[in-house]
Formats: C-alpha cells, structure tokens, sequence
C-alpha cells in the first residue's frame, strides 16, 4: 500500500520518536502525509497520531486546549477507521484511552479550581473524554462519571455562592441555578443516588435560609411576606429530594437533621418534633 | 519499524486506569458529603422582623415614650440573638430599642417595664403571664395554640406553611396601645 518513499518516511519519524526527538519526528512525517498512499495508510496515521500524543506530553500537558491532543486523537481515530492491524488496533486504543483519561483529568481540575462560568469549559472536556471512550467501545457506560461531573459541578457552583457577601445577586443566581441544574443532571443519570439527592436538597434549602437573611429593619412587612413566600417555595422543592434521600438511606443522621430543619422552617412542628426523635433514637443506639 | 518499545510494559495499561479512577474518586467522595445545612433559626429571622415591626407600626402610649423602648424576650434565645443582631442599635420613634431576655416570664422586672414582651408560655403559664400584666400598656406577643383566648394580643400561627399572625386589637386598645394599620392588614385576624 505504501510506497517504499513512504515507508522510508515513517520508519526514519519513528526511528526519531524512539530516540525521544518527537519534533523532529512531526516534521519528518508531516509534509509527506500529503501524499496519497500515506494518506491511505493506517499505519502512518497511528504513527503520527503517537507523535502527536507525545508532543502532547512532553509539551502540552498542561494546555487544556492543547492543539496536539486534539490532532493526536484526530490522527489515531483516523488510523482505526483505516482498518489497523490487530497490534496497532491495540496500541491504537491504549492511546486514545490515555488520551481520552487526560480529559478526564483536566475536567476535574477545572472543578476543583472552579471559577464563575467555567461549567461549560468542563462539560466540554468530559465530552471529550465521552466521546473518545464511545469510539473505542461503542457500548461504553461513563453514566457514573458524568453523574460525578454534574455533582461535582453543583458543588463548585454552591461553594462560590456559599462564599459570595451578596453583592452580586444576579451573579448569585446564576450559581444556584447552575448548581440546581447540574444535581438535577445527575440524578437524571442516575436516580435515586443518594448524595445528589442530599446535595439538591441542601442547596434548594439554603438558598431559601439565604433569602431570609437578606430580611433586616428596612424590610417592609410586604417584603418580608413575598420573601416567605419565595423561601416556602424553596424549602418545599427541598422536601422531595431530602425525602427520597431518607428513604435510600432511612439511618443518615445528616437527612434526618435536614428533614426535621426543613419542617421547621415550614412552620410544620410536629413533623419537625417526629424526625427530632428518630434523631434521638438514633444516637440511642450508638455504641 | 515498530513503536512498541516506546510503550513499556503493556502491564502499565493495566494498572493507571485503576489507579486514575481510585484518585478521581478520592476526589470526588469527600466532596459529595460536603454540602452543610445552614444551621440559621429560620423562625427567628422572620420572628425578629414581625416583632421589630410590631414595635415600629404600632402606638404606644404618650407616658411609655420616654427611656428606652424595651422589648422583652422570653425563653427564645436564638430569637434574642437575633434581635440583638439585627435591630438593637435601631430605633423605634426617639426612642433607642433595647432587647432584653429571659429566661422564665416572673423573671421579668416591673421596674424596668417592656413595651411589648415575646413569650413561647401557654395554657396557665400564658394565663399568669398576661394576668401580671394585664392594665398596663403591654402588648403581649406569643407563639402558642388558642393565646388570644388567654390574654396574648398578638398570637403567631401557621398558616399553609407561612408564619403569620393573629391578633386582639380590642383588648390591646383597652391598655393603650393601637395596632397600626399596616399590622392589621396582614393580620390571619385581627379580632375587630
């Protein structure tokens, strides 16, 4: 299939790649990829695909928009599309799963140095990793690690609104927007899921606390009323997930402080006094 | 040629996704549990402001308008605290508000008279509280079942989830003190 020019090429790149020149190596491999046959070549495309990865490493790894990861993972799926042999399918794969990984691993970073608005950037990158994985194996599940991703996605939003002084309010809401709207993903992938159901809970609750503490002696009683108004209507859309929560977990101390707080702030006494005692009941029979 | 050499061991690609999902999960696990209930009273900021508004809205007598304008709560000390927080350097009139607290209703001083006293008394408690001050312009605020009947003026009760109010503006007219419009109007009932 390849010219003997071309093979020539393709064994002097990865002559250069196994000596650790992987620039050289591209610009070895590069220009000949116009040609015809190599454009064909399965093979040629794997080679350059790992180059590409390579550069990728020793050069980019901290570039989440790194242009050489992209063109590694374009490279190597085109050499899989181009019918590999069985050992070059396998190294193919191992590479675009590492590659596929590296996303991964750049989604989270950027949660974990989450700032305002960056939500997309990470859906983006987990996307990704997503689509890579469904690549190599159509039947992929990353149902699990994209709940994580929303999850942890709600919890980045809910920590700068938990941090916010409230000077901002439009700022403020769209942090508790997003962090309801990716625990609401989450559970969507997975339902039922315990700390979803806790953490929606939780932030649909103290968003409502949060309005009340906004109440001060420049409220009038007509505001003080719509924003009772607007917390009952918060502390009820916490009711349902801190419910479903409890009943996954009926012994979590954490739901039933939270059902028991949640009751109260609905002026609901009893049913506050009722979860209050399975509480007790609870530490009663701790060791 | 062959790039197999660069690939180590194959037994590598066994191992990191293994280690990489444990790390990914020894991120994600402590976070998910790490969202916290905001302890704040919810009753009690919203308690605090009805009764700073019941002490803005309503008229005292002429002879309580000196000194310092009391509230007195009892028995409620996240409600105090509140207060305290919130509405204590304020001031109701020319007057500078002044919240105080107690523990028990028979703890609180004649001398040093309230304008208007929270108690969470009722039943005979309720009784002997609002008996005690029954001819003086006191407006008793409570927070029990059937307080109108046993002498409070202004009852809190729950209504569809929403803390509201009750009131007996006749009874706290007898001892002086008018209930403002603005209190009646949001009033569940205002006794008239």
């Amino acid at each position: 299939m390849t010219g003997a020019w071309g093979q020539a090429v393709v064994e002097r790149a990865a002559a250069l790649g196994q000596q650790g020149n992987w620039e050289d190596a591209l610009e070895v491999l590069l220009p000949a990829m116009d040609g015809v046959s190599l454009q064909s070549d399965a093979h040629t495309w794997y080679v350059l695909g790992y180059i590409q990865k390579e550069l990728y490493k020793t050069k980019q790894v901290n570039d989440v928009d790194s242009p050489r990861r992209l063109e590694a993972v374009y490279s190597l799926q085109r050499a899989a599309e181009l019918g590999a042999t069985v050992e070059d399918a396998r190294l193919i794969e191992a590479a675009l799963d590492f590659l596929a990984r590296s996303y991964l691993r750049d989604a989270i970073g950027r949660v974990e140095g989450f700032t305002v608005g960056s939500d997309d950037e990470v859906l983006m990158l987990f996307g990704r990793y997503e689509a890579i994985q469904k690549a190599i194996d159509p039947s992929a599940d990353v149902t699990v690690q994209k709940a994580d991703v929303y999850r942890y996605l709600g919890r980045a939003n809910g920590q700068l609104l938990a941090n916010s002084l409230g000077a901002n309010q439009e700022q403020d809401q769209r942090l508790f927007d997003g962090s309801v709207a990716h625990y609401e993903a989450a559970l969507k992938l997975m339902p039922g899921n315990y700390p979803g159901l806790y953490n929606l809970a939780i932030t649909l609750y103290n968003q409502g606390v949060r309005q009340l503490k906004r109440i001060d002696h420049e409220t009038s009683m007509f505001e003080l009323m719509e924003i009772q108004d607007a917390c009952v209507v918060l502390f009820e859309r916490s009711l349902s997930p801190m419910e479903a929560a409890h009943q996954s977990q009926p012994d979590r101390f954490e739901t039933l402080k939270g059902l028991m707080t949640i009751h109260y702030a609905l002026n609901q006494p009893e049913a506050s006094e009722r979860y209050r005692k399975m509480i007790e009941g609870l530490n009663g029979n701790r060791p | 040629m062959n790039l197999n050499r660069n690939m180590q061991s194959r037994k590598v690609w066994w191992v990191l996704p293994l280690l990489f999902i444990a790390s990914i999960a020894a991120i994600i696990s402590p976070v998910i549990q790490g969202d916290e209930l905001d302890n704040a009273d919810t009753q009690a900021i919203m308690k605090a402001n009805f009764l700073f508004h019941f002490a803005a809205s309503n008229e005292w007598p002429a002879e309580t308008k000196s000194g310092p304008f009391r509230i007195a709560v009892v028995g409620n000390e996240r409600l105090f605290q509140e207060l305290i927080d919130k509405y204590a350097l304020k001031s109701i009139g020319i007057q500078s508000l002044e919240v105080v607290y107690f523990e028990k209703d028979h703890e609180i001083s004649d001398s040093q008279q309230p304008h208007l006293i929270y108690s969470e008394s009722s039943d005979e408690a309720l009784d002997a509280l609002a008996a005690h001050w029954k001819d003086e312009p006191v407006l008793l605020v409570t927070d029990s079942e059937k307080a109108l009947e046993r002498g409070s003026l202004i009852n809190f009760v729950s209504i569809d989830r929403r803390m509201r109010y009750e009131i007996n503006a006749k009874e706290a007219s007898k001892k002086g003190v008018l209930i403002g419009n603005r209190i009646l109007s949001w009033a569940v009932n205002s006794g008239k």
